[in-house]
């Protein structure tokens, strides 16, 4: 953009507002109204795969790997030995949960009775239920899981590329947990994390829809209560990651047809500041689109000279615990476009980037946070990632248009060294050595 | 729900839902015809073969630097089937002009680049090019050797083909790769050709822009299009097994797939389709149906248990991810549930569930493009009617012994097991690691 431009106020022009209050138990509570017939509820937990050693009322835990996913199955089981799945069936919503490497989430959709159903979430949420009976059942079943994603090559390909890159920070290891590691969780282990890390302020409520807002607040006294918790909060251990790679590269026989393929580059340079670290995830954002995306030469011609037989995929993160970017795909020769990436990385280094892919860049990115705002649930997930990382997604659409080419260009010279690159590839079973 | 449905010319019609809910434009083309073994590869290779480059802009590149222009408007194209008619569809979402800094007439330009792209071919000598030909065979072959990475996918193709052996929805969706590598550049632009003048076009538009002046527009950029259109026959329906088999093979895997085919007695335009809908919900619609709370649940048998139903083609797949030697036992405990249906040993409350999800469902329905335009090009094709309040009407009206009759037209055709091969299926990690 020209910088002579006056620069338009997005947060006006997108016409969208997010209502934040803290309910008096210290559940904070972020409602976006939207003119919609699905309405939207998010209650997501600071707790994911990742939080596995940790200090809480004086003692220090080292559960089971899994058990935050363990858990999350486990909230919609009852004392009243009724499913939480079957109290939502009564008021005709669609539930589900999910559990990440940071967080956790429960979630519901529905056109009718929100408050009925707002209620069953929190009930289940807050009224913990684990027995030694539930607990074996489960292990049954997040054994299956295991394995259906133990068969997902791609599963296999991202996590020896994480278990390449990181050493400290459990990337590499599966959220679900192992069988073994499941195996080893208890009723007891299981409360402990609840009780750490279930707490109200460690938590946050996030609704979309035409909703009422007045009408959630009794609800909440009702189930949470009015008073905050009086245990100080769980403190996470962790350690710190260096910048340098494990292992530079890995090669692997797997059961695909065709070689797939990961690269990946690590970043630990992570600001404390959240304003900081938004403005660094835009422009990431930014860069990796002009790089990588559609548009650019690189992706196009190793389509067309047979490199990739798709598309190129990437994906980045960048939070308060990690920072990296992975391009994926289905290669017949993955060396091949190994060099390639290499070659076209040096030689942008070396010329530079094209402000007119940059500018192509921002409009991409743009347009992506404005799809977000078509659909209840995206709006509801993006809002929790926001407010987890203490940023304010409304300020997104203005940020991105103010990046400029300098900061890429600083951003490009900081991620892309040899010693922060990681290369995975899986090989068909019947490909001999010689030809990898 | 307004639609307002217009027809542009015999066999072209266009579907208008004004919404000015959303922040992006929507429109699609859908092109059909019957469903054979010929029409399969060409099918999916022509939207392949028409992504690569046009008149005005020649290659990929071009293509996404062009859209990148225009804040990113999303082309997307496919080709899927609906019974046994091939629907070969092309669409673009766009941001609307409200939201663009500087208002660039984002849906007139968006629909420009859209419109040469389908229209108006990079072609060589009259015909496609040559170049892009061979270079989109080539990755409809590898994408069909990859078929395989996805176990669970893989095992419901397969069951598909046995269950319908014989007839046109058996036949590989994408051809086989001695019929991909077969055509031409002549011969798939003669199909080319064949699409636009004969096959019946429905167009869907969800979005801002007044609907006089979209059919004006549209009228004036389709006139090429008017010509006569062939009427597709819809599907062979098989309302009872005639006989029933059983399929077995065995891959590199870390779980089994199982896979019942049933012939369902019932299709979309059967007035007693609501039961079917309904019967089809309580056995395996969600987290409290049958299946989910027996197979999963109870037994611990599978992480997923999921009931598929082909609406126009009248089956229905129920499918597992199961460890081996739980085979028979997780077969055994599918047909208990399909039994308990055709026995009437569900309660009112089950119904009631089932109900309030799918009424849940379709309430929301106008939120979700992609469903809205799923939903009604099934009708509108069928004949069936389209608006989704005098369907929730005719749900309401279902009686438990409409819903036991639905159940008792359930016939088993096809079992088909995907067996793990005993001691493969487990990748093997750092075949070569190099270290720094």
């Amino acid at each position: 953009m020209d910088s002579k431009t006056t620069k338009p106020n997005i947060r006006s022009l997108l016409g969208e507002e997010c209502i934040y209050t803290v309910h008096s138990s210290g559940l904070p509570v972020y409602f976006i109204p939207k003119d919609f017939s699905v309405n939207y509820a998010l209650l997501g937990v600071r707790y994911g795969s990742l939080d596995n050693h940790f200090v809480f009322a004086g003692k220090e835990y080292r559960p089971p790997k899994g058990i935050a996913h363990f858990l999350e199955h486990k909230m919609f089981e009852n004392p009243d030995g009724e499913d939480t799945f079957v109290k939502f069936s009564r008021t005709g919503a669609d539930a589900n949960a999910y559990t990440t490497f940071t967080r956790t989430a429960y979630l519901f959709s529905c056109s009718e009775h929100f408050e009925e159903s707002l209620e069953i979430l929190l009930k289940s949420c807050f009224t913990p239920y684990f027995t030694r009976e539930n607990v074996k059942k489960e292990q049954g079943i997040i054994a299956e899981e295991i394995r259906m994603y133990e068969d997902d090559p791609f599963d296999t390909l991202y996590f020896s590329l994480m278990r390449c890159m990181y050493s400290e920070i459990e990337l590499g290891v599966s959220i679900c947990g192992t069988e073994e590691s499941i195996s080893e969780i208890t009723p007891e282990l299981l409360q402990n994390c609840y009780s750490a890390f279930y707490r109200p302020e460690n938590m946050a409520l996030c609704l979309c829809g035409n909703l009422n807002i007045d009408s959630v607040f009794p609800i909440l006294d009702r189930i949470l209560g009015t008073a905050p918790s009086p245990l100080p909060p769980p403190s996470v251990l962790r350690r710190s990651e260096g910048r340098q790679v494990v292992c530079p590269e890995m090669k692997i026989k797997a059961d695909v047809a065709l070689p797939l393929f990961a690269a990946g580059f690590k970043d630990t340079d992570i600001s404390k500041d959240p304003v900081k670290r938004l403005r660094k995830y835009a422009a990431m954002a930014i860069l990796f689109e002009a790089l990588f995306g559609g548009s650019a030469e690189f992706a196009y011609q190793l389509y067309k000279d047979g490199d990739i037989t798709g598309a190129l995929d990437f994906e980045f993160d960048h939070n308060q615990n990690y920072s990296y970017l992975l391009l994926t795909g289905e290669s017949p020769a993955p060396e091949k476009v190994k060099e390639k990436l290499y070659g076209y990385l040096a030689e942008i280094g070396a010329k530079g980037i094209d402000p007119i892919r940059l500018e192509g860049g921002r409009r991409i990115v743009y347009s992506q946070f404005l799809s977000t705002f078509d659909r209840t649930e995206s709006i509801a997930n993006e809002i929790l990632t926001y407010v987890f990382e203490e940023q304010d997604m409304l300020s997104y659409g203005d940020l991105i248009l103010d990046i400029t080419d300098s900061e890429c260009k600083a951003l490009f010279d900081s991620i892309f060294k040899p010693e922060h690159a990681a290369f995975v590839s899986l090989y068909p079973e019947s490909e001999s050595e010689e030809s990898t | 729900m307004h639609l307002i449905r217009k027809e542009l010319y015999p066999g072209i019609h266009l579907n208008i839902l004004p919404d000015s809910r959303f922040k992006t434009n929507y429109i699609s083309f859908s092109f059909f015809t019957d469903m054979t073994s010929e029409n399969a590869a060409p099918s999916h290779l022509l939207p392949m073969v028409l992504g690569r480059g046009s008149q005005n802009y020649p290659d990929l590149g071009a293509i996404n630097r062009a859209l990148e222009q225009v804040w990113d408007g999303t082309l997307d194209s496919g080709t899927g089937r609906l019974g046994e008619t091939r629907a070969i569809g092309f669409s673009a979402c766009y941001p609307d002009d409200r939201f663009i800094p500087g208002s660039d007439c984002v849906e007139d330009k968006t629909l420009d680049i859209f419109f040469d792209i389908l229209l108006n071919p990079k072609t060589e000598n009259g015909v496609f090019s040559k170049e892009y030909i061979e270079s989109e065979k080539e990755k409809l072959c590898q994408r069909l050797a990859a078929i395989k990475n996805a176990k669970g996918k893989y095992a419901a193709r397969r069951a598909t083909e046995e269950l319908c052996r014989g007839e046109a929805y058996g036949t590989l969706p994408e051809g086989t790769v001695e019929q991909v590598t077969a055509i031409t550049a002549q011969s798939l632009f003669d199909y080319y050709q064949e699409m636009l003048s004969d096959f019946p076009i429905e167009i869907f538009y969800i979005g801002r822009t007044d609907p006089d002046l979209l059919y004006s527009k549209l009228s004036l950029r389709l006139s090429t299009l008017f010509c006569p259109k062939k009427s597709v026959k819809g599907s062979l329906v098989i309302r009872t097994a005639r006989s029933q088999h059983r399929v077995e093979e065995t891959l590199p895997c870390k779980q089994g797939r199982l896979c019942l085919g049933f012939r369902t007695g019932t299709v979309l335009s059967d007035k007693d389709f609501p039961a079917f809908a309904l019967m089809n919900e309580i056995l395996g619609g969600s987290p409290i149906s049958l299946l989910f709370t027996n197979v999963r649940e109870k037994e611990s048998l599978c992480y997923y248990c999921t009931c598929s139903p082909d609406s126009l083609k009248g089956i229905l797949l129920i499918s597992a991810g199961i460890r081996d030697e739980n085979r028979k036992k997780a077969e055994k405990a599918i047909l208990k549930q399909v039994h308990a249906m055709q026995n009437g040993s569900f309660t009112d409350a089950d119904m009631s569930a089932a109900l309030h999800t799918i009424e849940s469902a379709l309430l929301g329905i106008r939120d979700s493009r992609s469903t809205l335009e799923s939903y009604l090009v099934r009708r509108i094709l069928t004949g069936v009617q389209t608006d989704p309040e005098t369907y929730l009407l005719e749900l309401r009206k279902v009686t438990k012994e409409d819903i036991i009759l639905a159940a008792k037209r359930l016939s088993l055709d096809t079992v088909y097991y995907l067996k793990p091969e005993p001691g493969k299926g487990d990748n093997d990690d750092g075949l070569e690691d190099n270290e720094t």
